[in-house]
Parts: structure tokens; C-alpha cells; sequence
């Protein structure tokens, strides 16, 4: 109790207070801006936020991270352009409702299921995380070498085209976390006698280039797009009888979501699909799913709002990210010298009620700002696409050299920004490599030290239970789409 | 090579496959010139060890590249839906003109950098009305000069500038 005192105060300091809603303005601005994202504008936030207090940083990040997924819904709603790939489900009813003359009541079933949902996640992660983090505690190397593997096998369902090249992505990023200096033996490994890599490629260049600079390239495709715009005066609140309708569907969707949101590697747009698809089955106005059903707004809402909290308990209890978003959070925490996992919570317990009361605060804070600015927030799809792209690339290539003051590693955004670019054409999704990245040091060291324990019997891990029931989930997650198409057959 | 046989390969995957293949070998190359360590020392897990299995692992999954198609159809996905589009000419100039700005933001400076960025992309996608462009290319870089350089104090460095400033 005294630890969760102890956390809400510091995050009810003023400054603290601030920058939270500061990350939750520019988090709705994200994503109600067709294109931006949350994981680009954390990825670009990142460098400026290294020199204040740790606290303050992540919960400025969770914060953005929880209100950019409500902001992608207002332009899903009112241009029928999901402002983020979480809110693809929303357009689904969101945009008919508000084409029907109710955009503002489209807005504010979405604003409070968000809201509701959010606040779900959070007290399902203030009791799982520590929870989580005390089993962690347990864990000697073989286990973390299982979990890592776990997480990384998960990258095959996450969201993209192909599980397989999911898959080639995730290796790619560990592979690349192994450029620099091998810490156990001080050998040079991919330097190719380039002093800059000896300490291995930086994150933040690389999370920029990958989520900024490259869809700054996918957008110069489509410059000259034209959308139609709903006119929406304000944000109109359900009524209490309109939610006691909707309550199951609230509640349903938000614990598909906190559940999909813990698993490693899932995200948000999961389980907002899920969250819609479920609605349907249980609804008795199946009609009206696509003509405008409330049901087939607060579905997906309540869902994809509530994975965020979720993604947050496998981050912080573990070290594994549960997101996109959350391994961004992730390569910050490391970047403040943090090292996530159940130390983090067992350690500084305060910082994580810190950032569970940063996003507490984010999701009231996301429903004043929606009901004042509602109108505001859908007109800034409209932006020039020509003149916003020009500001993300400088933010992205101050972001780069700020950081450490270094060239390198804007040619290194750049580089990645290209790659960036033809991995999403070819189906390669960025977010897999990035997690693979983040994950790629946790993974190479717990192998090393499993190997040395077991003197290189890779088969001795076997006797560990936990690294047993591990690799019974990865090989769980790889076959997913097998046993799907097994029990849809039969 | 019969009609068949040539619908199991996808044409552009298996020149991507091809690729990544040749980025293996040549990595795999470099693991094996990483420097010699004892094995005492390394306690029996060389540097090139972990790269290499994933190396191996990347390999065996891009194998499978060329073929995937086949399955992602049967699952209504089509990995081509994507790339039929050709790159378009304002994609590759953005490229261009990044690579140039980068090139010479070293000699130029942080302030010219900005301003420069701010007017080539937009008129180089087509931006036509002044009335937004003029106060963008003046407005926007004084904004991000105040924001990030007064008052977070990052470092610009002056470039061209130097002496003026």
C-alpha cells in the first residue's frame, strides 16, 4: 500500500501532470493523423525525453501510448480513415453511425469504452504484474532463454501478412543486436572496422528510421488523397441506460483484451478485431453490425484500449514486450538505465505504480480532451500531407543526432528508413525486427549462460520444467495456423 | 520448365529469398573471421556461435519464402497485393533528396538543414499554395530552432552559420 502511495505521489507532481497530458495531446494528435502512429511518435519522443527524470519519461510515453490508440478512432469515425491500425475495427460501425447523422455519439460510445476498458487493463496489471514478476523472481537463465524463445515464436501471429517472414524480421533484429562488442569475450562481432558499431547499433536511429522515415516513403505514394470529412460539433457521452445496455459487451471486450494485450508480441489491433468479432457473435442485433451498431463500437474500443494495459504487464513484470508500442517503452526503460523485469517491480515498486497511475491519469485524460476537442481532432487529417511528412522527417533526423550527438546514427535512420520501406512492401513487418532487437541481448545472454550451466547439453534444459511448458507454447504458437485450419476442417 | 512448376515459385520472392540468401553467406563469412578466442576463455560458446544459429534459423525460414504464396492464398491473403503498385517517381526522388540533405546537412548546418528540408520536400511534391507554403518555410524551422535548440538546448550545429551566430 505504502509503495502505491508512494508512486501516485510522484506522478501527481505537477511537471509530472503535465507532461502525461502532453503525451496524451500529442497521442491523440498521432492518432488522428492517418499515417503517424504511436510506436513513431515514441520512437521520435525517446531522445528528447533522455535527460528527464525516468519517471516522468515513461509516463509521458504510456500515456501517449495509451491515448494514441483512442485517437486513431476519431478519424476511423468521422473520415472512415483509421488514424491507427488498432482502429481498423472501429471503422467498421463508427463511420456508418456517424454517416447516419451521430458522429458525436459514435465518438463518445468509443471515448468511454476506451476509457472503461482502459481502466480494466490497469487494475488487472496493478494485481498481475507483481504477481507475474514474483514467479519471474524464480527464473534462472534456462527459464528466461524459454520466455525469450516464447516471445519470439509469438512474433509469427502478430499482426502483418506473413508469419514466416514475422518470423525472418524477429531474427533479423536479434542478429542485428549482435553487431558490437561480444560482452564474454571482448570480440568484435559485424563491425567490418566501422569504429561506431563497436557498441553496437543504437535503438532510437534504428526505431526511427524503421516507423518514421519509411512510412514518410509509403506516404510520398499517396500525397494527393483526398478524403471526405463528417462534420462532428462535439462529443456527445452515452447515457447511464445506453451503457447498461452495452455493459457485457464492454466488460467482454475488455478482458480479450487484457488477455491478448499480456500474451508477448500481441497488440492492440488483435485485439480489437477480436474484440468486434465477439461483440457480433454475442449480439441479439447482429443486422446491424456495419449499419451503425453501438455494440460494434464499444467492441473493438474497449478491446484495443484494454490491450494497452495488458501489453504494459509482460513489459514491465518480464522484460518481454507485449506490443509495437510497449517495446519501444521497453528499449526507453534500458535506455534510462532501467532493466526491466521482476528486479523492476520488486525493486522499485513505485515506478511501476508511477506509470500505472501515468496511464490512470491518460485515460480520463483522453475523455476531456475528446469531449473538448473533438471538433479540433478531426480536422487534423486534413493537414497537408505535404507539409506534415517535411516536420516528421526533421523531428526524426533531430531525434537521430540529438541522442548522441552523432551522424552515424542519422545515416543509420536513414539506411533503416529504406529498408523500412521495402520490408512493408515485400510483407516484412518493422515491428517483429524491433522487438527482436530489443529482445536479441536477453536472448543471446540467457543462452550463453544456459549452455555454460549445462555444459553445452542443449537437451539438459529439458529437465526444467518451466523451460518445458515454454517450449510447449512456442511450439503451440508456431503451429497455431495448423491446428486452426485442423478444427475448422473438422 | 512446365506451367505447374513455375506457379509454385513466386517470381519476386524468390529473388528476395536469393538476396537474403547471398546477405547469409556473406555474414556467415564474416562470423567465421571474427577474431579466435580460446575456448577456455570463450567457455566453450565462440562470438560467432549465437549469429551463426541465427544465420541458420533465417535460412531454413527463408526457404520457404519463395513458396509461401500458395498458403497465404488459401487464407485469402495476397502477398503480391502490396508491391503491384510500381515505386512511384516522388518515392525515389524523396529518397534522393533525403540522401542529399543528409549528405550536406554536415557542411551546412543544423539552422540551413531545416530550412532546406522544409522547402524542398513540400515543393518537390507538388506544393503549390504559397499562402501555406511561404509562412511554413519561415514559421516551422523557427519553431523547431526555438523549441529544441533554446529551450531543450540541443546542440545545432552552426555549420555554414558559424561566425554569424
Amino acid at each position: 500500500m505504502e509503495d502505491i502511495v508512494k508512486g501516485l505521489s510522484l506522478i501527481l507532481e505537477f511537471e509530472n501532470i503535465i507532461l502525461i497530458l502532453g503525451g496524451v495531446l500529442i497521442g491523440v494528435l498521432v492518432g488522428a493523423l492517418p499515417g503517424l502512429s504511436s510506436p513513431m511518435a515514441i520512437a521520435l519522443l525517446i531522445p528528447f525525453t533522455i535527460t528527464l527524470d525516468p519517471v516522468a519519461a515513461i509516463a509521458m510515453m504510456a500515456a501517449l501510448y495509451c491515448a494514441g490508440t483512442f485517437g486513431g478512432s476519431i478519424t476511423a469515425i468521422l473520415i472512415n480513415a483509421p488514424g491507427a491500425p488498432p482502429a481498423v475495427a472501429t471503422a467498421l460501425d463508427g463511420y456508418p453511425m456517424a454517416k447516419n447523422g451521430e458522429p458525436g455519439r459514435a465518438l463518445g460510445l468509443a471515448a468511454v469504452s476506451s476509457v472503461l476498458g482502459g481502466i480494466f487493463s490497469l487494475i488487472v496489471f496493478i494485481f498481475a504484474a507483481p504477481l507475474l514478476a514474483q514467479v519471474a523472481l524464480e527464473f534462472g537463465p534456462q527459464e528466461y532463454f524459454g520466455l525469450a524463445i516464447f516471445a519470439l515464436s509469438m512474433l509469427a501471429t502478430m499482426s502483418g501478412k506473413s508469419s514466416i517472414r514475422n518470423l525472418i524480421s524477429g531474427c533479423v533484429g536479434v542478429l542485428i543486436g549482435t553487431i558490437g562488442i561480444h560482452l564474454t569475450t571482448g570480440v568484435e562481432r559485424f563491425t567490418f572496422d566501422i569504429p561506431e558499431l563497436e557498441e553496437g547499433i543504437s535503438f532510437v536511429p534504428v526505431l526511427i528510421g524503421l516507423f518514421a522515415v519509411s512510412e514518410l516513403f509509403k506516404q510520398s505514394e499517396t500525397l494527393n488523397s483526398v478524403v471526405d470529412r463528417i462534420h462532428a460539433k462535439a462529443l456527445r457521452l452515452p447515457t447511464i441506460a445506453e451503457l447498461k445496455k452495452l455493459k457485457y459487451t464492454i466488460l467482454r471486450s475488455s478482458g480479450i483484451g487484457t488477455f491478448i494485450g499480456i500474451l508477448p508480441a500481441e497488440g492492440s489491433t488483435v485485439a480489437a478485431i477480436m474484440g468486434y468479432n465477439e461483440a457480433r457473435r454475442w449480439s441479439k442485433n447482429k443486422d446491424q453490425f456495419g449499419k451503425g451498431s453501438p455494440e460494434g463500437i464499444v467492441g473493438p474500443e474497449a478491446a484495443n484500449n484494454s490491450a494497452a494495459g495488458g501489453a504494459m504487464v509482460p513489459t514491465l513484470a518480464l522484460g518481454i514486450p507485449g506490443s509495437g508500442s510497449t517495446a519501444l517503452i521497453l528499449a526507453a526503460l534500458i535506455m534510462h538505465g532501467f532493466r526491466p523485469g521482476p528486479y523492476l517491480i520488486n525493486e522499485t515498486p513505485e515506478f511501476v505504480y508511477a506509470i500505472f497511475g501515468a496511464m490512470l491519469i491518460a485515460n480520463f485524460g483522453f475523455l476531456i480532451i475528446g469531449l473538448v476537442g473533438a471538433k479540433f481532432f478531426s480536422l487534423v487529417a486534413f493537414i497537408p500531407k505535404k507539409l506534415l511528412w517535411p516536420a516528421v522527417f526533421i523531428f526524426a533526423m533531430i531525434g537521430s543526432y540529438s541522442f548522441s550527438s552523432s551522424m552515424f546514427d542519422v545515416w543509420v535512420m536513414l539506411t533503416f528508413g529504406v529498408i523500412g520501406y521495402f520490408m512493408s512492401r515485400h510483407g516484412f513487418s518493422a515491428a517483429p525486427l524491433v522487438m527482436g532487437l530489443i529482445l536479441g541481448k536477453l536472448v543471446e545472454e540467457s543462452f550463453s549462460q544456459s549452455m555454460i550451466i549445462h555444459d553445452n547439453n542443449f537437451f539438459a534444459l529439458l529437465d526444467k520444467p518451466i523451460v518445458v511448458f515454454f517450449f510447449i507454447l512456442t511450439f503451440l504458437s508456431l503451429t497455431t495456423p495448423l491446428w486452426t485450419k485442423i478444427f475448422k476442417t473438422n | 520448365m512446365n506451367n505447374s512448376f513455375k506457379n509454385l515459385f513466386n517470381k519476386t520472392d524468390t529473388i528476395i529469398a536469393i538476396i537474403i540468401f547471398a546477405m547469409i553467406v556473406f555474414l556467415w563469412n564474416a562470423a567465421d573471421n571474427f577474431d579466435s578466442v580460446s575456448d577456455l576463455f570463450a567457455q566453450n560458446i565462440p562470438p560467432q556461435l549465437f549469429p551463426q544459429i541465427l544465420l541458420i534459423t533465417i535460412g531454413l525460414l527463408t526457404l520457404l519464402i519463395p513458396f509461401e504464396h500458395i498458403l497465404l492464398k488459401k487464407s485469402g491473403k495476397d502477398i503480391n497485393s502490396g508491391r503491384k503498385k510500381k515505386i512511384k517517381f516522388a518515392t525515389y526522388g524523396t529518397m534522393a533528396i533525403l540522401l542529399t540533405i543528409i549528405v550536406f546537412s554536415e557542411f551546412l548546418g543544423a539552422y540551413v538543414t531545416i530550412f532546406l528540408a522544409c522547402f524542398i520536400l513540400p515543393v518537390f511534391w507538388g506544393e503549390k499554395n504559397l499562402k501555406l507554403l511561404i509562412p511554413y518555410i519561415i514559421l516551422f524551422p523557427l519553431f523547431i530552432i526555438l523549441i529544441f535548440n533554446i529551450l531543450l538546448g540541443v546542440y545545432f550545429e552552426p555549420g555554414i552559420l558559424e561566425g554569424y551566430l
